[in-house]
């Protein structure tokens, strides 16, 4: 028997950014930043970490809005032009490199060819379709994959209970559609836990969902093993809790490995750093600077400014993400011995993380991945790598409690989605939400043109609900772009609804509204319906 | 060195084509960048907890409620009403009374742990309350652990077990606090009292079982280094005034390293700072979740590490 598990368990989710109505849109390049910088990168080193008979297991959870994304051709084919662009400019790179700057040819030419391997994985691997891959490693036993809420809709500020459903069984919809089954686990937006949510779960057929660390700690009765087991709420859904330990030697910016000198710099890149003509043509239309993945410089040491970074050395930071790997494994071991010893059994350390934490601000973050996996299979025996639905399979007694309210955001409860910036996002909302409801349960038998009206209408609700946008507008990142998105499907909504109310639907532009938000086609707007309706 | 292998999609390789024309935006007349509606001209209240010390109201009237009132009541005693908001603690009943905000949204205090209601109303001093708009009630979550221990076999926990699974899972604050229930257990609550005593200067008066359990989570909280004004709102008023009390007689701020010193002297807990964290004032802050919350990114720091003696059978030191 293993003296611990370890479950690793990622969380992939980016907002549904989808704009037809612009040849080129600067937030659609969320989404291809990250195929490029982190689930190509995943994808590729959980396939080789299979294939070389390594036995990597982890859950992940792909969310709905990344899993349409992902799938959406219009998406897939603005993505392969971004690659293909981008593999020129670092083609470009390797050439000036070589001639007039050796001291960072080899990160040049890193890009140059780490860049020509994705657009071969992207076009002839996977066919432009990465949902396909991660479907295939779940299939290989690689991944265990589970959902998340819809939209990511933070759960304890929806309003009504059918809207709370509406999350979970459209979700669970849209899994099975994407990956063929239906999924054991729930990644609870921001790992956001209120009471009862545990019922709607078990309604759609889940069995676990991941809370932050004080959901169990803080439970009643006190758990007897922290959370270093899952915890059973008293309807016999799981719960498994963040450890702290792992998150905050990856997570922390202070004590976390990524901010080792060796590691690569995120915020030099070469979108600021080149002549503006140069870039030009990798560029938008607009011309305006951004950051375009290419950077040269290491983070060479905590208080070293921006201008005075030295060259990024590819082999020198891999060597710092084996160690670093090392590190992490050994920890892992001496943890798992020392709860044993406490515990009379064997503890499970469930370390959950942003996937986008592996790739685009921890650039050796996929490597790191890599070694932990090989570390875990070939280098040792007694920590091993579980999936959590896989523990519950073992049968080990778990104990019965009420998890708390929770989330894993700033100070562990709702204050980043509710707060002096955000709240006035909520009366609209909110009503939206019980509006949603009186429609569903007042059309019963409504004509194709309504039926549409009422689809459309729950997706503009959905897309509203997404949390994204209240942690966009409390953190003053893209506070602008956010409201709009807000504002919008709002809008959108009440239009539909009042439409829909007086029997007067503009088919034409109904028909706008779903070629731009066109996630999930197989929506049902009857999710909505109060029960016994 | 790339960690992919080289590809073979070179041919797919071809200069970006040229942009397409934007397609005629036919939702023009749903501006975004017009305001969304003031009011959805319905009667609507919702509280929502936003932490466990904070809650968010707001309302609206299908219609304005002083038009009704002026028709209802004698013109003058209409004048005197104001709205109101009330709040009702549903587990004990107690109810605030706070001015209503004209934007029809506001923030109340609340304790962790209780089930509350909002009520919106008209009220004129010395006059009833007159509820015109009744929230669904609302949960604030929890700030601490449970007292509440599983009797299933297999799964109770001492506190003195329970305190060390705190501590390795980076909860230090509330490992201190359940490590000091050990002790009061084992000492028919004389632990508290005494550490209190002495860290105090002064006798203390006679506590209940629920000011003795708050006591513990004060300690926990001046341990790890938060400030007493942030403590003062936390606790009830005998611990708070006591605090207050400890403050004045001491002439100065409450001190951290007196309280670990009287802990090391009385129980023998023992605190070695972690090996990346210096016992810094503001990462002693940060781990202090049951009191200020957790760090900003939800990652409590944990500054030291515990060493507790089982307090099963302990003896106070002199």
């Amino acid at each position: 028997m293993s003296t611990g598990y370890f479950s690793l368990i990622l969380h992939a989710h980016l907002p549904f950014v989808r704009h037809p109505e612009h040849p080129e849109f600067l937030e659609e390049d969320w989404l291809y930043e990250a195929i490029t910088e982190v689930y190509l990168p995943l994808i590729f080193v959980f396939q080789n970490l299979h294939e070389s008979g390594a036995s990597p297991r982890l859950a992940m959870n792909v969310s709905p809005p990344l899993c349409e994304m992902l799938s959406d051709s219009l998406l897939q084919e603005r993505y392969t032009r971004h690659l293909e662009n981008l593999l020129a400019l670092a083609r470009k790179e390797a050439k000036r490199a070589r001639r007039e700057a050796r001291e960072f040819k080899a990160v040049a030419e890193m890009y140059d060819q780490s860049l020509s391997a994705s657009l071969a994985l992207w076009n002839d691997r996977y066919d432009r379709n990465l949902v396909r891959a991660f479907r295939e490693l779940q299939d290989e036993g690689v991944l265990e994959i589970i959902t998340c809420g819809a939209t990511h809709g933070f759960l304890p500020l929806i309003s009504t209970l059918e809207a709370k459903r509406a999350q979970i069984s459209v979700a669970v919809e849209n899994y099975r559609k994407h990956f063929g089954r239906s999924p054991r686990g729930i990644w609870l937006p921001e790992c956001a836990y209120e009471p009862g949510v545990e019922h709607l779960l078990k309604d759609s057929g889940i069995e676990y969902f991941i809370s932050d660390t004080h959901a169990i700690l803080y439970g009643e009765p006190r758990p007897r093993y922290g959370v270093y087991a899952p915890v059973r709420c008293p309807n016999g859904v799981a719960v498994f809790a963040r450890d702290l330990e792992t998150s905050q030697q990856v997570w922390s910016s202070v004590i976390g490995y990524p901010g080792h000198a060796n590691y690569r710099e995120f915020y030099r890149d070469l979108g600021w750093d080149a002549p503006l003509d140069y870039l030009l043509p990798h560029l938008h239309a607009g011309g305006d600077r951004r950051h375009l993945g290419l950077k040269y410089h290491r983070i060479s040491g905590r208080d070293v400014p921006q201008d005075q970074k030295l060259p990024y050395d590819p082999q020198a930071a891999r060597e710092r993400a084996a160690t670093d790997a090392s590190h992490f494994v050994s920890e892992r071991i001496k943890q798992a011995r020392h709860l044993r010893d406490s515990f009379n059994r064997p503890p499970l350390v469930v370390s959950p993380y942003d996937a986008e934490l592996f790739g685009h601000w921890w650039y050796e973050g996929p490597q790191f991945i890599d070694f932990v996996f090989r570390k875990l299979h070939w280098d040792q025996r007694e920590v091993e790598p579980i999936a959590p639905g896989d523990f519950l399979d073992k049968e080990i007694p778990v104990q019965t409690q009420r998890p708390s309210q929770s989330s894993w955001g700033e100070e562990g409860y709702f204050k980043v989605w509710l707060n002096e910036r955000n709240s006035w996002m909520y009366p609209h909302q909110q009503a939206a939400e019980e509006r949603m409801t009186a429609l569903a349960n007042r059309v019963h038998h409504p004509g194709p043109l309504t039926e549409r009206a009422l689809n459309q209408a729950a997706r503009e609700l959905l897309l509203a609900q997404s949390s994204d946008w209240a942690f966009q507008i409390y953190q003053g990142t893209t506070v602008e772009y956010a409201t709009r998105r807000f504002r919008s499907h709002i809008r959108r909504f009440n239009a539909l609804a009042s439409e829909i109310e007086n029997g007067q639907i503009d088919e034409e532009r109904l028909s706008e509204i779903e070629s731009r938000d066109n996630i999930f086609g197989e929506l049902d707007y009857r999710h909505y319906r109060s029960s016994g309706q | 060195m790339p960690y992919f292998s080289p590809g073979s999609s070179e041919l797919t390789i071809a200069p970006p084509p040229p942009p397409t024309e934007a397609v005629v935006d036919n939702l023009a007349e749903l501006s975004v960048d017009e305001p969304l509606p003031e009011a959805y001209a319905a009667n609507r209240i919702r509280l929502l907890a936003q932490s466990p010390r904070k809650l968010y109201l707001y309302w609206e009237f299908e219609r304005d409620p002083f038009e009704t009132l002026q028709r209802a009541f004698p013109r003058g005693r209409a004048d005197s009403y104001a709205l109101a908001v009330k709040l009702v603690d549903l587990q004990t009943g107690a109810e605030t009374l706070h001015f209503a905000s004209p934007t029809r949204s506001q923030w109340i205090p609340a304790q962790p742990g209780h089930s509350y209601r909002a009520d919106v109303g008209l009220y004129a001093r010395g006059g009833a309350f007159i509820r015109l708009l009744s929230s669904p009630a609302s949960d604030t979550p929890r700030a601490s652990v449970s007292r509440l221990t599983d009797s299933t076999p297999g799964f109770d926990v001492s506190a003195d077990e329970f305190a060390r699974v705190l501590d390795d899972a980076g909860y230090v604050s509330d490992a201190l606090e359940v490590s000091l229930e050990a002790a009061d257990l084992a000492t028919e609550n004389a632990a508290t009292r005494a550490v209190a005593q002495r860290f105090g200067g002064a006798d203390l008066p006679a506590m209940s079982e629920e000011d003795l359990a708050q006591m513990r989570g004060l300690l926990a909280a001046i341990a790890l280094g938060v400030r007493a004004e942030d403590l003062q709102a936390a606790f009830s008023e005998a611990i708070s005034r006591w605090l207050e009390e400890v403050t004045l007689a001491r002439r100065r701020e409450i001190d951290a390293a007196h309280l670990l010193e009287v802990l090391r002297a009385l129980l023998g807990i023992e605190f070695e700072a972690t090996a990346h964290d210096a016992l810094n004032e503001a990462a002693m802050r940060r781990a202090a979740r049951v009191i200020v919350g957790a760090s900003e990114v939800n990652l409590p720091l944990k500054p030291f590490h515990l060493w507790m003696p089982s307090m099963t059978g302990i003896k106070l030191r002199k």
